[in-house]
């Protein structure tokens, strides 16, 4: 019995690691430490990545997201202009910390970026990232160097959002997908026509109202019951995002 | 020495998994770094130790993700366990046989945790993840005899420059 066992404690013992993550389910911060340890050695990998990106390279770019960003808006009409100057008088609460991605995430199958900010610039769990004025997620896990950005297509995302459509607003919430969009729930049918802008509304006091998110792709109610099957285009694809900025509590 | 050997190799297949384009990743071009010394433990060595590099390596995968801590340690450690256990039913010495199994077990692995997060997160669209994890399963099999034959050179994740001691099933 006791050598049948000994042949078979590989098999035992992983099936004991089975209780880990029920006895463990999140590793965040052990993760972040260790990942904080290996911070230094990732911006160099990153320049080297793009032909020696400098700061001001970095804050060029982030001036021509900007830009871009401000043109798509423009282009939206008037209600979502209304809404974006709201954006900029609730954007004042806030300071930004601005962070360079260091990396993306392990995992095939999840949406996160580890950036080079942590604790000690004022960084918590749950504050909006965003690029230019447009939320592309949130903070989830916190280091001493270093934290990990959940993306809005992540599929455990979710945040409370409005639809611009004409002079009304359809709230519902957003979920992440993993395959790079994002669907919207909760919203009545006819609430959002494709093209309609999408931004954050006061649910959480963390995220400032009127963020950008994205645009409707497609508005359907294919079952008939009152509710739309919403996708949206998120504001910015993951692989274009560069530089981020973190809005953090105590701004002007 | 070996352990630095293996710490150095660590680090190497984490900045691997980390840095791995955006562009190319999305498209599955992206071989399971992480998974990579677990199979090459589980072609050369006993299945405990098979077992405890793809664990370990696997623990790495959990800390670099957003998935909770012993997912991805889990299900390496018995990919790497299944294939120690199987190996002496097939000519394993041959690269070709190598990435079949290669093949085959980490498409096992990926279709395992796409279940698992179908199951945990039910805005997941499993269905359109499925050809990413082919991709990826192809793009690891392909590496698996090339690191599996660097790894008899050097011994990194497995004892079997050690005359052999290691490669008893």
């Amino acid at each position: 019995m006791w050598q049948r066992l000994k042949t078979l404690r590989a098999e035992l013992l992983l099936a004991l690691s089975l209780l880990l993550p029920v006895l463990a389910p999140r590793a965040g911060g052990l993760g972040m430490v260790v990942l904080s340890g290996i911070a230094p050695v990732l911006p160099a990998a990153a320049s080297g990545e793009s032909g020696g990106d400098s700061f001001r390279e970095m804050a060029m770019r982030l001036v021509a997201e900007n830009a871009d960003l401000r043109d798509r808006l423009l282009a939206l009409g008037e209600p979502a202009r209304l809404v974006a100057r709201d954006a900029a008088f609730a954007a004042r609460r806030f300071a930004r910390v601005e962070a360079g991605v260091l990396a993306r995430d392990a995992s095939l199958f999840r949406g996160s970026l580890l950036i080079g900010a942590g604790i000690g610039e004022g960084l918590a769990e749950g504050q909006p990232v965003v690029v230019g004025e447009a939320l592309v997620g949130v903070i989830a896990e916190v280091g001493p160097l270093a934290s990990r950005v959940r993306l809005l297509t992540d599929p455990g995302c979710r945040a409370w959002a409005g639809i611009v459509s004409g002079p009304e607003t359809a709230e519902g919430f957003i979920e992440g997908t993993g395959d790079g969009v994002l669907e919207m729930r909760l919203v009545r049918a006819g609430g959002g026509r494709e093209g309609d802008p999408v931004f954050t509304v006061p649910a959480d006091e963390r995220v400032p109202r009127g963020l950008f998110v994205g645009t409707v792709r497609s508005a359907d109610d294919v079952d008939r019951d009152g509710v739309a099957e919403i996708v949206l285009d998120p504001a910015l694809p993951a692989a274009r995002i560069r530089v981020v900025n973190v809005l953090v509590p105590g701004g002007s | 020495m070996r352990w630095l050997r293996l710490l150095l190799s660590g680090l190497v297949l984490v900045l691997a998994s980390l840095r791995w384009p955006e562009q190319l990743a999305a498209r599955g071009f992206t071989p399971v770094w992480l998974l990579l010394p677990g199979l090459c433990a589980g072609l050369a060595s006993t299945p405990g130790r098979a077992a405890l590099t793809g664990f370990c390596f696997g623990l790495l995968a959990d800390l670099c993700s957003l998935e909770p801590l012993g997912v991805h340690a889990v299900a390496f450690g018995v990919a790497a366990l299944l294939l120690s256990r199987i190996r002496g039913y097939f000519f394993c010495d041959h690269p070709a046989t190598q990435a079949v199994l290669g093949f085959v077990l980490s498409l096992l692995v990926l279709v395992a945790l796409l279940s698992r997060l179908a199951a945990a997160e039910p805005s997941f669209r499993a269905a359109s993840r499925l050809p990413v994890a082919l991709a990826a399963a192809v793009a690891t099999a392909a590496l698996l005899p090339l690191l599996a034959a660097g790894d008899r050179r050097l011994g990194l994740f497995t004892d079997s420059r050690r005359g052999g001691a290691d490669v008893q099933s």
